[in-house]
């Protein structure tokens, strides 16, 4: 299997389309152009990902162990790959949507007079 | 194969070929649904940007020596269609000046053809007795065996720079380094490159866009318009050009041949030797430094050695 990941801390945070891709598989396996879709619908158009970012992350979270290959089967004579959420990329994409929560309830938290009360 | 297919299937070129040929098929079906009958060119950058940004991080995928042969074909490789377009370059001169395309030019136009034609369908044999070919060509004019003056031979070829055979150097000019270079490509490349036509149109960019530039140069001087589309052509064909430039080491072995260059145009204008020793200085240390900084950012290697 071609492999290019590179080394990330497993600590480090997903970024914005890596994670919505992982938020995407929690409905259980998609294949392309289902991840692109559900992402879309996710986001309410917001987030659109190419090609070319979601085969980048899909390799990461790959490597990460936080997403798996699931069945293969073709369509119109085209191959279509699913993908599936592993344990441990279940338990990441909580913990990182637990962590944005707490770092939006800190900003919403602040009174509005405070937050545009000059310095 | 519809138009818009084709458009992606291009741009799908940027990626390594091993990861085409595991990924490709999946990535242009996504492609294509999305799409929905037309091209978008946000999906065309995102697989070229990411076609790259792949190659740059499985640069070393094969090991030192791996990295070292391939980055020498690479390198023989763009060599090679720098020293076509300067071939065809320079018969358009030999025809303006002498009104017609002499024996030698068409020797040496064929011989620089049959090492690209046959570098691109892996004939590496070929390539190399041509490339010794072309060397003997060279060679021959430099030492006389050829009478007719200016435009031929060394001369001729220096035209390409806007000297006069007056102000060619003694060690006879860039090319025989090119040469070497070449040479070693040929013979250091293992395997055979698949025919695609990708490498055709390639090369066939890079003449065109060197014959245009110096039409519109208008007289042949060394900072003229030559080369800029020359070389944005060959920037161009590089994603056409099916070759896998893993190793970016290849292009690291460029720096000293264009000291070299530099060093016979500098001569030829002042008898210095300063853009010289300047771009030795940089580029000898550049290309030390980033080739044990590929080496070590051996990412595959690492990931593998994980189990993964």
């Amino acid at each position: 299997m071609y492999s290019n990941a590179m080394p990330r801390p497993r600590s480090g945070r997903l970024g914005e389309p890596t994670y919505f891709i992982v938020a995407a598989l929690l409905g259980g396996p998609l294949h392309g152009y289902g991840i692109v879709r559900r992402v879309a619908e996710l986001t309410d158009g917001r987030v659109r990902i190419t090609a070319g970012t979601l085969y980048g992350a899909l390799d990461r979270l790959v490597a990460d162990g936080l997403v798996e290959r699931d069945r293969e089967e073709v369509v119109a004579g085209r191959p279509r790959r699913y993908y599936h959420i592993t344990d441990e990329g279940n338990a990441r994409v909580r913990a990182e949507a637990r962590t944005l929560r707490s770092a939006a309830d800190i900003v919403e938290g602040v009174p509005l007079r405070a937050r545009v009360r000059p310095a | 194969m519809t138009r818009v297919e084709r458009l992606y299937r291009i741009a799908l070129r940027a990626y390594p070929q091993v990861y085409r040929a595991e990924r490709g098929e999946e990535i242009i079906a996504v492609q294509l649904e999305v799409a929905g009958g037309r091209a978008s060119g946000r999906e065309l950058c995102g697989s070229m940007l990411h076609g790259w940004r792949i190659r740059v991080m499985t640069i070393g995928q094969d090991g030192v020596f791996g990295l070292l042969r391939s980055g020498v074909a690479t390198a023989g490789f763009v060599l090679a269609i720098l020293a076509l377009a300067v071939m065809a370059t320079g018969s358009i001169l030999s025809v303006r000046a002498a009104g017609a395309l002499d024996a030698w030019w068409l020797a040496v136009d064929a011989a620089a053809v049959s090492v690209v034609l046959a570098l691109a369908i892996g004939l590496r044999r070929t390539a190399t007795v041509a490339a010794l070919a072309l060397l003997v060509l060279f060679r021959a004019d430099r030492v006389g065996l050829t009478t007719t003056p200016v435009p031929w031979g060394v001369g001729a070829h220096w035209l390409v720079f806007g000297e006069g055979k007056a102000a060619v150097p003694s060690n006879g000019g860039p090319f025989s380094l090119v040469l070497v270079v070449l040479v070693m490509a040929t013979t250091a490349r293992r395997g055979r490159l698949a025919p695609r036509p990708g490498f055709a149109v390639g090369g066939a960019l890079v003449i065109l866009g060197t014959a245009i530039g110096w039409v519109a140069a208008g007289q042949p001087t060394l900072f003229n318009v030559l080369w800029l589309p020359a070389l944005a052509l060959l920037a161009l064909s590089l994603l056409l050009i099916p070759i896998d430039p893993r190793p970016a080491f290849g292009w690291l072995l460029l720096f000293p041949t264009l000291a070299v260059v530099a060093n016979d145009v500098d001569r030829a204008h002042t008898g210095g030797t300063v853009i010289f020793w300047g771009v030795l200085l940089y580029s000898v240390p550049a290309a030390l430094c980033m080739g044990l900084a590929l080496w070590s950012l051996d990412w595959t290697r690492r990931v593998r050695a994980d189990g993964r």
